[in-house]
C-alpha cells in the first residue's frame, strides 16, 4: 500500500533578525494509511515546522532548502498553490491547540463545516448544512441539530474542539495532523478528544499525524513515534519499543523526567494493559537541564552533546546518522543498552 | 454544556447582528441617539403627510413673519413655510449623508481589507495614497470638484464621501490587520479556503462592528458638510431646501428674522447630535471588552 504521507530529507530554514535559523534538518517520515504517529519533543525542535511544511502553510520567512513531502504519492512541495489549497481541507485536515479561538466567533458552527463541505464536496446550502448536522454528530455532539446553530462561545472549549475535528474531517481526509490538540483542554475531556480520534481512526480509516509533548498522549494513541530534537528526527520505532526501551540518550531522559506514574501507565498502556488512561500521564515532560540548540546551519556533531550523559569523544566531531536499531531508527554514537 | 470561560470575553470580538439594535438601545446614550436618529429618518420619510406647505410653496402668508399657529416656526424671505422647508430638507441632509457614507465605504471597504489582509507592496502603495489623500486639504477638493461638475447635492456628496476615504481605509486597514493573525483565520487558510472567501467570510463579518461606529461618525460629518458646503453655495442649490441653504439666505436677515437661522441651525445639531449619540452607544455596546 502506498503510505499516506511520505516526508523525505526534509530541511526547512527561517530567515530572521539574527540570521538563519534551520527548523528542520533533513527529517523523513512516513505515515501508513489508518496510522497513528507521534511526533514527540521538547518546545522549539520543529513539531509544528514539519506540520506546516506538509500542509504547505509555512509563513513566507521559511523557506524548503532540501527534499520533499508526498501526500498519497503527489509531490507536495512543486504543486501550484491552487492545487494546494485544494488538497487543503479535503486531503489532507488539520486540528491546532486552540479550539477557543480557531473557529469564527460571529458564524453559526455548523455554517463553518458546511464551507468547508460546499468549497470542496460542491454541496449546495442544504446538502452541506445536513452533512454538517451528521458529521457534529459522528463527532460525538449530542443534540447536532440545534447545536450546529451555535456560536462558537456559546461551547465549552470540548465541544469546540469537536467541531475542529469535524471540519478538519469532513471531507474525509486520508491524513489528519494533529498538533497538540488537548493541550488546552482539561485532562477528562482530553481524553474523550483523544478517544474521538481513535474512534475516527478505527471508524474511517483515517491517519493521524499527531504532534504532542505528552508521552501520556503517545502511550495511549500512537502506533509508532518519532522523537525530534532540535530539528533532527533522532530515534523512531514502535511506541512500546521506544517507551520500554529508548534507545537514545534524549528519549530516555524524556521519559525518565516523565512522573513515575505516567512513566508506568504510559508502558502499560503501550503494552495494551489497562491503566493507560492520559490522566495518568497527562502532565507535561519536565525539564530535561539544558535548552535545546537553536540551529543556524546542518548540525556537524550530535545536537544533545551538551546536554548528554552518555557522550563520548566522537560526539562532537561527527553527526549521528539514523541506523536500525531494535524494531526501529536510532541517531546516537553511544546508544542505551541496559536494556 | 460547561460553559463560557474567562477566555471567551477575550477572543471574541463581536457576535450576533439581530442583537445590535437592541444592545444599543440598552445603552442609555445609545438609546437617546437611536430616538433622535430615529425621528430625522422619520420625518424625511414622512416629509409629505408631515410638512403642511410643499418645499418650495409660496404660502401668501407674508415674507419674514415670525412663528405663529399657522406657520409654527415662522416664514422666509420669500413668504414659505420654514417648518416645511426644514421637514423637506431633512431629505436633503439624510441623501447627501447616506450617498457620502455608501461612497466612502464602497471605495475604503475593499482597498483597507485588501491592504491589511495581505500587507506587502498592495499595503504600501494604498498607505501611500491614503497619506496624500489625508494632507489634501478637504475645501480644495470640494471647490475643485464643484468647479468642474458644478456644484450640485449629488457632487456635494462626492466631495464629502471621497474626503473620508483615507480615514476610513486606515480604520479598515488596522481591523484587517487584526483580525487577520486570529487563529481562526489560519485555521481556514488550513482548511482550504482562498483569499477572498477569508476576506469575505471571516475577516468582513468580524469588523462589522466597528464599521457600524465609523458609519454613526461619517453620517454627522457629512450632514454638517453638507450644510457647510450649501452654505458656501458649493452644495445644494436654491430653491431646494437644504438646512444649509436655508441659513445661507438667513444671513441677511438674523436681526429681523432670527428663526431663520436658529431652527435649521438646531435641525443640523439634532441630527448630528443624535447620529453621535448612537456611536457613542454603538462603540461601548458593541466591544465586548467594554461590556458590562
Ligand atoms: N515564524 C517563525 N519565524 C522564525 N523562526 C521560527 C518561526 N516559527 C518557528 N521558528 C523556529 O523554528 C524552530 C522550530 O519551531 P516549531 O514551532 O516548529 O517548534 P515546536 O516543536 O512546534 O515547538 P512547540 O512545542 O513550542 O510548539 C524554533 O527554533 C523556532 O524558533
Ligand atoms: S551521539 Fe553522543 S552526545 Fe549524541 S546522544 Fe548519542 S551519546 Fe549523546
Ligand atoms: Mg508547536
Amino acid at each position: 500500500m502506498t503510505p499516506v504521507l511520505e516526508v523525505d530529507g526534509l530541511s526547512v530554514g527561517f530567515r530572521s533578525d539574527d540570521g538563519e535559523v534551520l527548523a528542520l534538518d533533513d527529517v523523513s517520515l512516513r505515515v501508513e494509511p489508518g496510522e497513528i504517529v507521534g511526533v514527540v519533543g521538547e518546545s522549539g525542535c520543529g513539531k509544528s515546522t514539519l506540520g506546516l511544511s506538509i500542509m504547505g502553510l509555512l509563513p513566507g520567512s521559511a523557506s524548503v532548502r532540501g527534499g520533499g513531502v508526498r501526500l498519497g504519492g503527489r509531490d507536495l512541495l512543486t504543486l501550484p498553490p491552487g492545487e494546494l489549497r485544494r488538497l487543503r481541507g479535503s486531503e489532507v485536515g488539520m486540528i491546532f491547540q486552540e479550539p477557543m479561538s480557531s473557529l469564527n466567533p460571529v458564524m453559526p458552527v455548523g455554517r463553518q463545516i458546511g464551507e468547508v463541505l460546499r468549497r470542496h464536496r460542491d454541496l449546495g446550502r442544504t446538502a452541506a448544512a445536513a452533512r454538517a448536522v451528521e458529521l457534529l454528530d459522528l463527532v460525538g455532539i449530542p443534540d447536532a441539530g440545534r447545536r450546529s446553530r451555535a456560536y462558537p462561545h456559546q461551547l465549552s472549549g470540548g465541544m469546540r474542539q469537536r467541531v475542529m475535528i469535524a471540519i478538519a474531517i469532513a471531507c474525509e481526509p486520508k491524513l489528519l495532523i494533529a498538533d497538540e490538540p488537548t493541550t488546552a483542554l482539561d485532562v477528562t475531556v482530553q481524553a474523550q478528544i483523544l478517544d474521538l480520534l481513535r474512534s475516527l481512526r478505527d471508524r474511517v480509516d483515517l491517519a493521524i499525524m499527531l504532534i504532542t509533548h505528552n508521552l501520556g498522549v503517545i502511550a495511549t494513541m500512537a502506533d509508532r513515534v518519532s522523537i525530534m530534537y532540535a530539528g533532527r528526527k533522532v530515534e523512531e520505532g514502535p511506541t512500546r519499543d521506544i517507551l520500554d526501551t529508548p534507545r537514545h540518550p534524549y528519549t530516555a531522559r524524556l521519559l525518565a523526567s516523565t512522573p513515575q506514574a505516567a512513566r508506568s501507565a504510559a508502558v502499560s498502556a503501550a503494552a495494551g494493559g489497562p491503566g493507560g488512561s492520559v490522566e495518568a500521564g497527562g502532565r507535561r515532560l519536565a525539564e530535561i537541564p539544558g535548552r535545546v540548540p537553536t540551529m543556524t546551519a546542518p548540525a556537524t556533531a550530535c545536537t544533545f552533546q551538551a546536554r548528554c550523559h552518555r557522550d563520548v569523544d566522537l560526539c562532537t566531531r561527527v553527526r549521528p546518522e539514523l541506523e536500525p536499531a531494535g524494531g526501529g531508527l536510532v541517531a546516537c554514537f553511544h546508544p542505551e543498552e541496559s536494556w | 454544556m460547561t460553559a463560557v470561560t474567562a477566555v471567551d470575553t477575550t477572543t471574541e470580538r463581536v457576535v450576533r447582528r439581530r442583537g445590535v439594535l437592541r444592545r444599543i438601545a440598552g445603552h442609555r446614550t445609545g438609546r437617546i441617539g437611536l430616538v433622535l436618529v430615529g425621528g430625522v429618518v422619520l420625518v424625511a420619510l414622512l416629509a409629505p403627510v408631515l410638512a403642511p406647505f410643499g418645499p418650495e410653496e409660496i404660502t401668501g402668508t407674508p415674507a419674514l413673519t415670525g412663528p405663529s399657529g399657522a406657520h409654527w416656526l415662522g416664514t422666509d424671505e420669500l413668504g414659505r413655510d420654514v417648518a416645511s422647508r426644514i421637514i423637506w430638507g431633512s431629505r436633503t441632509s439624510l441623501q447627501v449623508s447616506v450617498l457620502a457614507t455608501l461612497l466612502a465605504l464602497l471605495v475604503a471597504l475593499p482597498l483597507g481589507l485588501m491592504a491589511g489582509y495581505f500587507r506587502g507592496r498592495l499595503d504600501t502603495v494604498v498607505m501611500r495614497l491614503t497619506d496624500t489623500g489625508l494632507a489634501f486639504p478637504f475645501i480644495v477638493l470640494a471647490v475643485g470638484l464643484t468647479a468642474i461638475f458644478g456644484p450640485s447635492m449629488v457632487n456635494a456628496a462626492i466631495a464629502i464621501g471621497i474626503s473620508q476615504v483615507p480615514m476610513l481605509i486606515r480604520v479598515v486597514r488596522g481591523e484587517a490587520l487584526a483580525v487577520r493573525e486570529e487563529d481562526y483565520i489560519a485555521a481556514s487558510v488550513a482548511d482550504g479556503a482562498g483569499s477572498a472567501r477569508i476576506l469575505g467570510r471571516h475577516v468582513l463579518p468580524n469588523i462589522v462592528n466597528t464599521l457600524i461606529v465609523q458609519v454613526t461618525v461619517l453620517m454627522p460629518f457629512a450632514i454638517i458638510t453638507e450644510s457647510m458646503l450649501s452654505f458656501l453655495g458649493l452644495g445644494v442649490q436654491p430653491p431646494t431646501p437644504s438646512w444649509g441653504v436655508m441659513l445661507t439666505a438667513a444671513q441677511a436677515y438674523t436681526a429681523q428674522a432670527p428663526w431663520l437661522a436658529v431652527f435649521p441651525g438646531l435641525a443640523i445639531f439634532v441630527a448630528a447630535l443624535g447620529f453621535n449619540l448612537l456611536g457613542d452607544g454603538a462603540r461601548d455596546a458593541l466591544d465586548p471588552r467594554r461590556a458590562r
